[in-house]
């Protein structure tokens, strides 16, 4: 019966000396175990972020994201036909306003309150013997409305409009209440042959203040600028009703 | 150690000296001594039957694996393929939706703004067309009528309603505080002419015939009275007077005048317009 050998030097001899047949068969396997086994979870496991999701999470995952778009698609469309309808809308408020620009800028010519630029004449009467009247000028002022006068003003600073009263006080020509003298200038926009011709007419304003000893020179003109402005008044009595 | 000596070690001194390896060397030399060699026979051939088994388990379980994978795997792929095409989609779609809803709220904004401006300009051009004739109006005021005097005739020369006469009477009406004034339903405006066309008088290019009914709005306390002091009210009173031709004033407290039709500008651009 042989020594028995201490437990301590048999782990060493264990360790440190050459390993048995079957230590090394048990390694192998080991290593074999380990490295299908690391295989095995690399293959099924090698994507990403949806590790440790099973097929049935990905589907569910997959129909809650085109739930989702679906709705989005739903907002989107919203958003789309709200957006034509406010540019839509949008497009007409602008038409809208430009038509109102456009009207207003023609009010404020007829009312005065603009000053306007166009064609047209300038009718300068001389009158070296004082017999021309408001009447006259009136006629005068009507001659060229007739003849399609659009804007009228008489010595660059009398604005003639519709409510436009000429008077006068004793020699005195007074356009609203302003003073103008002779040689009077008046300048029209329109049609500058129109508006000449119409006072050059036999019997007409030329003639009219030649009967009564003064001369009318008339200057067509491609360009004329009217820059005397009426001051409008609000109107107190007049209510408009209308559009 | 003898079985004697035993009885007097205690048993944790016993533990921590003795192991039971030395049992198994026990058993082992005890073996050796009667000739068996150890694991032979039947425990080796149950190693190999083991060991044989487990290779086979592992080489199908790989084989399994290996086969397996491209169906398992592709779908799966698939799958994450289109979860992944969707959350780009989706991603884009939210862009989608902030860009349009700025543009939305800008182009609210934007209406707001224009909703003001217009407001702005319709209470000008409603105040302004009040005043040129380019709306109906209505207020309180006077009407006069002038006619021919009876019996009268153009070649006669005297008692007939010229253009000038209704000139002189439009413009007096005008000096007399007139805010708005119309003859026979035709509204004056600053481009309408009161001319005489062949045998009518013509406002606005519209054929008159007398009487003429010249209807003006203003105060209606003052709008009459001022009417007879002004020129071109005295040279009416004066053509009553003398020619016999009507020239009746009358107040009245609501009069309603019709909007012109002509004011439409053709050769005259604003300047100087803000």
């Amino acid at each position: 019966m042989p020594e028995p050998v201490s437990s301590r030097r048999r782990l060493l001899t264990g360790l440190t000396g050459r390993p048995g047949r079957g230590q090394v068969i048990g390694a192998v396997l080991v290593a074999l175990l380990g490295f299908a086994a690391t295989v095995q979870i690399r293959l099924t496991h090698s994507n990403d972020a949806f590790a440790g999701q099973g097929r049935q999470d990905l589907v569910v995952l997959l129909d809650s994201l085109s739930g989702a778009t679906e709705r989005v698609q739903q907002q989107l469309n919203d958003l789309q036909s709200t957006k034509a309808e406010l540019q839509s809308a949008s497009h007409r408020r602008s038409a809208a306003i430009a038509d109102e620009r456009e009207r207003l800028s023609t009010l404020g010519i007829l009312a005065g309150t603009l000053g306007a630029v166009g064609p047209g004449v300038t009718i300068t009467i001389s009158d070296p013997t004082q017999s021309v009247t408001a009447a006259t000028i009136l006629n005068g002022i009507e001659e060229l409305r007739d003849a399609g006068a659009e804007a009228i003003e008489i010595d660059n600073s009398a604005r003639v409009v519709a409510s436009t009263a000429i008077t006068q006080s004793g020699q005195t020509i007074k356009v609203d209440g302003k003073s103008v003298s002779s040689p009077y200038v008046i300048d029209a926009i329109g049609s500058a042959h129109t508006l000449s011709e119409a006072v050059v007419f036999p019997g007409g304003l030329s003639d009219e203040v030649t009967s009564l000893g003064g001369q009318v020179a008339v200057q067509e003109k491609p360009t004329l600028k009217i820059t005397a402005l009426h001051t409008a008044k609000p109107p107190q009595y007049a209510h408009s009703t209308g559009p | 150690m003898s079985a004697s000596e035993r009885e007097y070690v205690g048993l944790l001194t016993q533990v921590m000296t003795t192991t039971l390896d030395e049992d198994y060397q026990v058993v082992a030399a005890r073996r050796a001594v009667s000739g068996q060699s150890p694991a032979h026979g039947k425990v080796r051939i149950a190693l190999v039957v083991t060991l044989l088994v487990f290779g086979a388990m592992v080489g199908i379980s790989a084989v399994e694996t290996a086969r397996n994978a491209p169906v398992v795997q592709s779908e799966r792929a698939d799958l994450i393929r289109q979860i992944h095409l969707g959350e780009s989609r989706l991603n884009r779609m939210h862009a989608q939706l902030t860009t349009l809803q700025d543009d939305v709220t800008s182009l609210q904004g934007s209406m707001t703004a224009a909703a003001g401006t217009e407001k702005t300009l319709t209470s000008r051009v409603t105040a302004l067309a009040a005043l040129t004739g380019a709306a109906p109006v209505t207020g309180p005021g006077i009407q006069v009528t002038v006619d021919d005097a009876p019996g009268a005739s153009a070649s006669q020369g005297g008692g007939i309603v010229l253009d000038t006469d209704l000139q002189t009477l439009a413009n007096a009406l005008w000096q007399s505080g007139a805010e708005a004034v119309a003859i026979n339903g035709q509204r004056l405006t600053s481009l309408t002419a009161i001319r005489t066309a062949g045998r009518a008088i013509t406002v606005d290019f519209h054929s008159l015939t007398p009487p003429y009914v010249v209807e003006a709005i203003g105060n209606p306390n003052t709008l009459a009275a001022r009417l007879l002091e002004t020129p071109g009210g005295q040279t009416w009173q004066s053509l009553h007077a003398n020619l016999g031709m009507r020239f009746d004033v009358v107040s009245i407290s609501t009069l309603t005048l019709p909007a012109s039709n002509g004011t439409r500008l053709l050769h005259a651009r604003p300047v100087g317009s803000r």
